[in-house]
């Protein structure tokens, strides 16, 4: 189920995130604002380094901070996750959208939202696999990362990857991406096969759901059962059921009462 | 008191309150909310009918406003309609008899049968609309807040909604076609309340003994 990237495999490009090499800086939280032009949110301290606590219509990515006990004289460490858009070849998003041209893909294979055309339906915001897209009540639109796909169709890369100190975020060629962070010893490329390839992958050397991703993320079955069999019903089942009265009319007519006239019913 | 003996009357006579006042609005608002929702969500569902959005661009907020505007109409239609004739539609013995042949609707017979105000497909059809429009009323109200319900609750949603348009699309014209077009003299009944005698002691001779024994049947030639 899902739109294809009609692109070759080779032609896409994506990011590879090392969480291992994230310090949690979040210069690329501030580079995304800063490229995107979108405010800073007011938040409140809740006892976590993490801010803002969560993606929202003007934070396109953040670093999630997965607390854990270290069982050491430190007591805590994290393991830090760049949250954003993972940019599905099997976009749910794209699959529930009710809208057409409000999200989009490009050659690049990144899934692009067009406020525009956006009506705000928060389909997608319900069924991403991530909760990735978010609902902006004063624009009554979705917002998410669009891989700074204006960036990239001028010759940039997207401007977190531009301003991470550490290394952190790799983007290019995907299939090249994958070789790499193959050979670097991670123990699962996450986003390698998962919705049939993510444009945003993950070189983890822990199992994911420490890192707080779904270990085997796919579209809602829900979103199965609304596209793939209610959805024909609909569009099947009303042409069948006009197609059904015309042959019953064709074979037997009005049902005329005949008692008008004096004699019984046909 | 207005007493008739309906046995003396010629054929042509109208009945002018086959059907309320109350009766008509309710049946109306229901068929006007139930096709511009139908359309509207048609217009969400197919990308191919996205011609709906661009028509209703006009309105502030587009299709999406007509469709949770019309929904008001429906769910209030839908109420009236339990209240109004969830009573008469509750099956009894004759009407066994009128399942044994489907009422001589799909093969036709010359069989008669005792019904009241309504017939059991008419019954059937009224329950089948008030159980998948409370369905599809309950599913739309939660996509209409979604940030008020689980996310799973959500998403469950959305399939149950497209069954009961699918219901409803089908439904409708099954009910459109027997109600109507495959039975002359029908239609009148629930757009003016005028229907004939004949028509009236055919389809619904309880009814017509009811009426006449109270006393509140209305004639006009």
């Amino acid at each position: 189920m899902g739109e294809k990237v009609k692109v070759s495999y080779k032609e896409q490009k994506a990011f590879m995130i090392y969480p291992d090499r994230c310090t949690a800086c979040r210069a690329c939280q501030v580079a995304c604002k800063n490229w995107n032009q979108l405010p800073a949110q007011k938040t409140e301290n809740t006892g976590s380094f993490e801010n803002p606590p969560s993606l929202n219509p003007t934070t396109f990515t953040k670093i999630k901070f997965n607390e854990y006990d270290t069982n050491d004289k430190y007591g805590i460490s994290w393991l830090f996750l760049k949250q954003q858009c993972l940019h599905c070849t099997e976009a749910t998003c794209m699959i529930v959208c009710p809208s057409p041209g409000a999200l989009t893909r490009t050659a690049e294979g990144m899934v692009i939202n067009n406020l525009d055309k956006c009506i705000g339906c928060k389909f997608c915001v319900m069924t991403c696999p991530f909760e990735v897209p978010q609902f902006n009540p004063a624009t009554q639109k979705i917002s998410k990362c669009h891989l700074c796909h204006d960036r990239v169709a001028n010759g940039l890369i997207p401007a977190c990857a531009k301003i991470c100190p550490t290394g952190a975020i790799q983007f290019g060629e995907r299939e090249k991406l994958i070789a790499q962070a193959k050979s670097s010893g991670a123990s699962r490329i996450y986003g390698e096969k998962e919705l049939d390839g993510l444009h945003v992958m993950y070189a983890l050397n822990q199992p994911a759901e420490k890192y707080g991703l779904p270990a085997n993320p796919k579209v809602p079955s829900s979103v199965y059962w609304w596209k793939k069999i209610f959805k024909p019903i609909v569009g099947w089942g009303v042409p069948l059921t006009i197609l059904a009265t015309l042959i019953h009319f064709w074979f037997h007519g009005p049902h005329v009462i005949e008692e008008e006239k004096g004699g019984e019913s046909k | 008191m207005n007493r008739v003996n309906i046995d003396k009357l010629p054929p042509d006579t109208y009945i002018t309150n086959a059907s309320t006042p109350l009766e008509r609005i309710t049946h109306w608002g229901l068929a006007g909310s139930c096709i511009i929702l139908f359309i509207t969500g048609a217009g969400f569902m197919f990308r191919s009918l996205n011609i709906i959005q661009r028509i209703l661009a006009f309105v502030p907020g587009g299709a999406k406003t007509v469709h949770h505007t019309f929904a008001i109409v429906f769910i209030i239609s839908l109420v009236l309609a339990l209240l109004v004739w969830g009573k008469d539609c509750i099956f009894n013995l004759e009407d066994i008899k009128w399942f044994k042949v489907l009422g001589g609707y799909v093969i036709r017979t010359d069989q008669h049968f005792d019904l009241g105000k309504f017939n059991p497909g008419q019954k059937i059809f009224t329950w089948y609309c008030i159980g998948f429009g409370i369905a599809i009323s309950i599913t739309g109200y939660i996509m209409y807040t979604p940030f008020d319900f689980a996310r799973s609750t959500v998403q469950i949603s959305y399939p149950i909604h497209a069954l009961c348009a699918a219901a409803f699309g089908i439904g409708w014209l099954g009910h459109w076609y027997l109600g109507a077009w495959a039975n002359p003299g029908s239609v009148a009944s629930i757009t003016s309340g005028r229907a004939r005698l004949a028509w009236c002691k055919h389809h619904r001779p309880k009814w017509l003994r009811k009426m006449q024994k109270e006393g509140k049947l209305k004639i006009a030639k």
